[in-house]
């Protein structure tokens, strides 16, 4: 399962300072990521489907995490791009509050199951305090993506 | 005792939140002490789907979505509706809400609290409409297999037919051959009645068999075969048949087909629809349409050529079957193939079987009216709320006499509703909606030969209630035992 993860997240995907201080520039921001990454076909697509779902609703979910989405044939291969704000993101939460984690999620129109159960896992690894301490305490990319993907079966 | 609470999460794209609010209501159930079972509805599909025992075995229910859930199956349970979001920002405060919904619910019950005297006064019938409540969802969980698929085809098709029905009986008004005036209402409403409604209907009945079986798959190739049992005249038959067809084989093709990855895209949007609709449609065309049209004009023939004896015969067997298990597989099998037929313009059997489904519950309110000793103080409270489910044509209203005293109740219902069957097969009635008991009757056009009809029902509850006084023995148990058995009788 571990290279699994590996596969959706590596530290080319992560940033720990984050630019962005709104919703849309953050989901361009680690859009771009992806892209450079060669994980997407089409950047501007991609990040319509992923605005769309936000439309439905932010993705902000509390707890100073956003997990935008998107399911799209735009997507080349599943991926995770993190970012770290430090002054925060307006990410149009519910409860009007910033959030500094951010987890842009791509997954292909025809995502494999493996990949969407390493997702659906990496999203239930979230809801943990010690996993989210971990992240804001990161110093690098290296220790992000150990945060995330270690001790995996554990949770 | 400890608490079980079961939950459904689910978003529209269902790639994280639905896992992140499962998770966190399993984290915050942990700290609780509280048994969770969680089904996750996300881009994998639905995983750990929960069991119609441990909905049953649940103290309450929790659907956490920003997706539509179906909430049918947790009827009569304690339920909090929420947004996926709400569940992962405060799961510990939801499942808080989930119990306290579960603690009112059983406050509500009689004997799990001293109630006052006024409380315990109106306590039975209330509970009894709660217990006919909870035993049609509890059926409802319970069907499974091919027979569950049925059932799922034909609750979508009935508003099809009712609304159908209605509105062609409505176009009657104007006479009888009023409708074939274009331009005027009576035509307009014919047009959406039987041009539209009842057009929809084996095709609705066909995809939602194959809904049932393979999931949003079925729907296509089932209700391209329900369209064509209907052009080719096979009727409600060939739409169950094409319905199984269609979604087994829709079911067959998800799981068997597999492409490489770059192509994986496609099975859901082009393979499966195609394959499925494709073979379905050619065997309806070539190989099963046929025969069952024949079987099906052979039907629809012998039904409206029927008189006398034989009419008289299949009265007698539909009713029966109506009262024989008040609302379960007996009663749904002659339902379904009375409303079926109305499809192919056979109106009698709907007729004789609404008539035999009323007179259960007619018949044993009027029973306790007229014997009152031979029933206990909350069969006859409950006599009153039999009545008005007996004329809603809600037979589940027997059930509790039935659950009290099966060999002496079952046997008189059965000769009540199987005395109305046959004599409203004998007086040539005919009913037009498939639901509605006697609110539909005032209906201009909706039931042909009223008079008589009305008659029918009345004479079967008359016999029933005879039966029933005649068969059962006078209550002789102390009055101060009742509480506790009712309160037995309501687990």
């Amino acid at each position: 399962m571990e290279t699994v993860l590996r596969h959706l997240l590596d530290e080319s995907l992560v940033t720990l300072e984050l630019e962005a201080t709104e919703r849309a520039a953050a989901i361009r921001e680690l859009a771009g990521l992806l892209h450079r990454a060669g994980k997407l076909v089409d950047v501007e697509e991609y990040v319509a489907a992923v605005m769309a779902r936000e439309a439905l609703g932010s993705t902000a979910v509390g707890l100073g995490v956003a997990i935008p989405h998107g399911k799209s044939a735009a997507v080349r291969q599943a991926a995770v791009a993190f970012g770290r704000s430090r002054t925060g993101v307006d990410f149009a939460a519910p409860d009007g509050r910033p959030v500094d984690l951010v987890f842009l999620i791509a997954a292909p129109e025809a995502a494999h199951d493996l990949h969407l159960q390493a997702l659906a896992r990496l999203a239930r690894r979230l809801m943990h305090d010690e996993v989210r301490a971990a992240l804001r305490q990161a110093r690098t990319a290296g220790e992000v993506v150990r945060a995330l993907a270690g001790e995996e079966d554990a949770s | 005792m400890s608490r079980k609470v079961v939950a459904v999460t689910a978003c529209p794209t269902g790639i994280a939140h639905t896992y992140m609010a499962a998770e966190a209501l399993e984290k915050a159930a942990r700290e609780k002490g509280i048994e969770i079972r969680i089904e996750t509805r996300g881009s994998i599909g639905v995983e750990n789907p929960l069991t119609p025992e441990e909905i049953a075995a649940a103290d309450a229910v929790i659907v956490a979505a920003d997706a539509k859930v179906d909430t049918e199956r947790f009827a009569g349970k304690p339920l909090v509706e929420t947004s996926v979001g709400e569940a992962i920002k405060d799961a510990a405060r939801l499942l808080d809400r989930a119990l306290a919904a579960a603690a009112a619910r059983r406050a509500g019950e009689p004997g799990a609290a001293p109630a006052t005297p006024a409380r315990a006064r109106t306590a039975p019938a209330g509970d009894y409409l709660e217990r006919i409540e909870a035993e049609r969802a509890a059926r409802a969980a319970r069907r499974a297999g091919p027979y569950k698929h049925l059932m799922t085809g034909v609750s979508f098709m009935i508003p099809f037919v009712v609304a159908g029905g209605i509105l062609i009986a409505l176009s009657f008004v104007f006479g009888i051959e009023a409708f074939k005036q274009p331009g005027t209402l009576a035509a307009a409403l014919m047009e959406i009645g039987g041009g539209s409604a009842f057009a929809l209907m084996v095709p609705i009945l066909s995809g939602y068999i194959a809904y049932s079986i393979a999931d949003r798959p079925g729907i296509a190739p089932g209700m391209v075969g329900g369209m064509l049992a209907s052009k080719v005249g096979a009727g409600f038959l060939g739409g169950i048949v094409s319905g199984f067809l269609a979604g087994y084989l829709a079911a067959w093709l998800v799981r068997s087909i597999r492409l490489p990855r770059t192509l994986e895209g496609l099975k859901p949007v082009l393979i499966v629809p195609v394959v499925a609709t494709g073979v379905t449609g050619l065997l309806m065309i070539y190989v099963i349409g046929s025969p069952l049209q024949a079987i099906m004009n052979g039907l629809t023939g012998w039904l409206q050529g029927l008189s006398g004896g034989n009419a008289i015969l299949l009265g007698l067997i539909l009713g029966a079957m109506m009262a024989f298990d008040m609302g379960g597989p007996v009663n749904k099998a002659a339902y379904t193939f009375a409303t079926g037929l109305l499809a192919s313009q056979v109106y009698t059997p709907m007729a004789a079987v609404m008539a035999a489904g009323m007179t259960p519950p007619l018949g044993l309110a009027l029973a306790t009216w007229l014997a009152p000793k031979k029933f206990t103080p909350e069969e006859r409270e409950a006599g009153k709320a039999a009545a008005v489910l007996g004329i809603s044509f809600i037979t589940e209203g027997a059930i509790p006499f039935a659950a009290a005293d099966p060999l002496r109740v079952i046997p008189s219902i059965m000769a009540g509703s199987a005395v109305t069957g046959a004599l409203s097969m004998a007086f040539g009635a005919t009913l037009r909606a498939p639901h509605g008991g006697i609110f539909v009757l005032p209906i201009p056009g909706v039931v042909g030969n009223l008079g008589l009809y009305a008659l029918s029902i009345l004479i079967g509850a008359v016999i029933t209630a005879a039966v029933v006084v005649v068969l059962k023995q006078p209550v002789v148990r102390a009055e101060a035992a009742q509480p506790e058995v009712s309160a037995a009788e309501a687990m």
